[in-house]
């Protein structure tokens, strides 16, 4: 695929930065405004509506939407792979049985427990992150093989997640779709905070060490030759990407296509190094959640539409092109 | 430079960002659930939701009800004008269709209960949790209740929601009638000969064919109105081909959409077409029993109708 040569300046890329973050102000801005229950400034509980509910909504909307995309890029560069993405590679299964286990499995006293659901989702995404990696070590990491073996891992959790959903009825029963489709319902402060600090976290890391990442992009070899410590970055890139989608599933359930999406749409755009992959990847997922949210909420009321119906329009198509455009599975 | 280049754009939009972001937690209401009631006081009976919590029961004036059994709990009461939201598929009374709308019952909006200034919200176990909890970090009272498995649970929940709301006397008289209801009930089914078999299946209009289960309160439906439930898997599952051949039900217990003289005839219709049912001795003999499905699905104070009606129904049976 070629790249569109005068998007690829540092110019260009300032402006998409700064439209990025204008976009991004004005999805809170309208998050803030507008809702089922109207903007009405002076009534009773205006203050609880907007800052209780729909601030940390669309705060927590923007944050799902870097960690997804930012994890999308890590997996991407981790698998040496176009198609490595947290809901293609099963890790997010594997992180919505965590959280389901988590819901359904431990007494009932525990669910109130919020930080145990995130340290669970955690440790179900690193279970089927460390299986992948673990599987595909060996081999020369075919797209094909990546593909198939996610597929698998993932099929395998989200059967394990039915199987509880099935067994435990009168503990979960149709409350559960939340983990399965991805909602912003439950947004709340705290949330906001643990998903800041481990975004941030998540990108500081990855900016810090963007020349290895872009040394890798040549292959193992070549950045073993060029000084990078390969298997210490390939473990840290499995660590840092597994905790943004496990923290994302822990608190939106599995919203899918963003992490395969958004990496492919900057990387067409602007290029594969990492520096501006991934604070674009970072900045279009936060504008992509928070306007798919505020349409989750918008488009049925007062009803609200699972986030992943409504990526999945989007991402479906995508995914398709791109399927048709990759050839012979080399990196894009 | 145009590495330095693009870190400095960067850290200009980021400190756009974090600006905006502080702004908004600085703001942020002050921990809104230490400020919900929790003066317990010691002389009123405590009441305990699924999950656990106490709650004082209290004259509550605005309810919210997540599921449309609640409502209608609220309404056999006789306290229906304390509620002022409902879910989207919520029908009765008719009056309810007039109350706000706050989604249904899986996707409810946070905001929408929230804007109605609810002093209670009446849930149960198949709200989604996070939005529960999000509610009682809002400092609004939620009262959960479980998925009954019997109609005496049914009748406990019920009871309840009485208790919590502080029903008046008239309310509680109407429950004691049901448990009386209920009592006789038992005693007279001890009493059968032979149950009639029946086959409730949760909808009819193509496999697979999803049967009431043990566990379920349609099985205790289908026990106390004097019948044997052939279905002995758990839960509500699929009734595999089977099953059905070998249980082979007299009768078929249908939710039905009300008002619709044709469905009897589309749904025998329909069963016929597999020949597994077609050779039972219901469809045969077309022994369908249709109940409102409203009726004879919610957990709630009308599935008492639905024991009377099915009741009437295998009464006389020529078993």
């Amino acid at each position: 695929m070629t790249h569109p040569r005068r998007l690829q300046t540092t110019r260009a890329f300032g402006w998409a930065v700064l439209a990025l973050v204008l976009i991004i102000l004005a999805v809170v801005a309208v998050s803030l405004v507008v809702g089922v229950a109207g903007f009405a400034p002076g009534s009773a509980n205006f203050r609880l509506i907007v800052e209780g509910i729909r601030l940390p909504r669309a705060l927590l909307a923007l944050l799902i939407g870097g960690m997804l995309a930012v994890s999308g890029v890590y997996m991407q560069t981790l698998f040496q792979n176009p198609l490595a993405e947290p809901y293609i590679t099963g890790v997010s299964a594997g992180a919505g049985l965590g959280a389901v286990i988590a819901l359904g499995v431990l007494p009932l006293a525990f669910s109130h427990l919020n930080l145990l659901l995130p340290a669970c989702a955690f440790a179900g995404g690193m279970a089927v992150t460390l299986l992948l990696f673990l599987l595909l070590r060996d081999a020369a990491s075919s797209p094909l093989k990546l593909l198939l073996l996610g597929i698998a891992l993932g099929t395998l959790a989200a059967s394990l997640m039915a199987f509880i959903l099935i067994a435990f009825p009168e503990r979960m029963l149709r409350g559960a779709l939340f983990w399965l489709f991805g909602s912003l319902a439950g947004a709340s402060w705290w949330q906001v905070g643990i998903g800041t600090v481990v975004l941030v976290a998540g990108c500081a890391w990855g900016l810090l060490s963007f020349r290895a990442l872009d040394a890798l992009l040549l292959g193992r070899e070549d950045a073993h030759n060029l000084g990078v410590n390969v298997p210490r970055l390939s473990r840290w890139l499995l660590v840092v990407a597994t905790l943004l989608a496990s923290v994302s599933v822990a608190f939106a359930g599995i919203v899918t296509f963003v992490g395969l999406v958004i990496p492919h749409i900057v990387r067409i755009l602007f290029g594969a190094g990492h520096l501006k992959l991934i604070i674009l990847s970072l900045l279009c997922g936060m504008a992509l959640v928070g306007i798919v949210d505020l349409a989750a909420r918008q488009l049925m009321p007062p009803g609200e539409i699972p986030l992943s119906i409504i990526t999945s329009l989007i991402g479906a198509p995508f995914f398709i092109l791109l399927l048709l455009k990759v050839r012979g599975g080399g990196y894009v | 430079m145009p590495r330095f280049n693009a870190v400095k754009w960067f850290a200009l939009a980021m400190l756009l960002l974090a600006t905006a972001l502080v702004c908004a937690i600085s703001t942020a209401p002050a921990n809104a659930a230490a400020a919900a009631g929790n003066a317990l006081t010691q002389k009123q009976e405590k009441v305990t939701d699924s999950l656990g919590e106490t709650f004082v029961p209290r004259d509550f004036q605005r309810m919210v009800t997540l599921a449309p059994n609640l409502t209608e709990t609220v309404h056999f009461l006789g306290e229906f004008d304390r509620i002022v939201g409902v879910t989207s598929y919520d029908n009765y009374p008719p009056e309810v269709t007039e109350l706000p709308e706050v989604g249904g019952y899986v996707n409810p909006s946070v905001e929408k209960i929230v804007a109605l200034k609810p002093d209670l919200v009446l849930a149960f176990r198949g709200n989604p949790l996070p939005v529960i909890n999000k509610l009682k970090e809002l400092g609004i009272t939620v009262f959960v209740l479980d998925n009954p498995s019997s109609l005496r649970e049914i009748l406990e929940q019920i009871e309840k929601v009485a208790q919590l709301i502080e029903a008046p006397d008239s309310a509680r008289d109407k429950i004691d009638a049901l448990r009386k209801g209920l009592d006789l009930r038992e005693k007279a089914i001890k009493a059968l000969p032979r149950r009639p078999r029946v086959l409730m299946l949760a909808c009819c209009l193509a496999p697979p064919f999803y049967a009431a289960g043990r566990g379920t309160f349609i099985d205790d439906l289908i026990r106390l109105a004097g019948g044997e439930n052939t279905f002995k898997g758990k839960g509500f599952a699929v009734a595999s081909a089977e099953d059905i051949v070998v249980a082979d039900p007299q009768y078929l217990l249908l939710p039905a959409p009300p008002g619709d003289a044709k469905y009897r005839q589309e749904v025998l219709a329909k069963l016929r077409q597999y020949s597994y049912l077609a050779q039972t001795t219901a469809v045969k003999k077309g022994r369908i029993i249709l109940i409102d499905e409203d009726i004879l699905t919610r957990p709630g104070p009308r599935i008492f109708q639905a024991l009377e009606i099915l009741a009437r129904e295998l009464k006389g049976v020529g078993v």
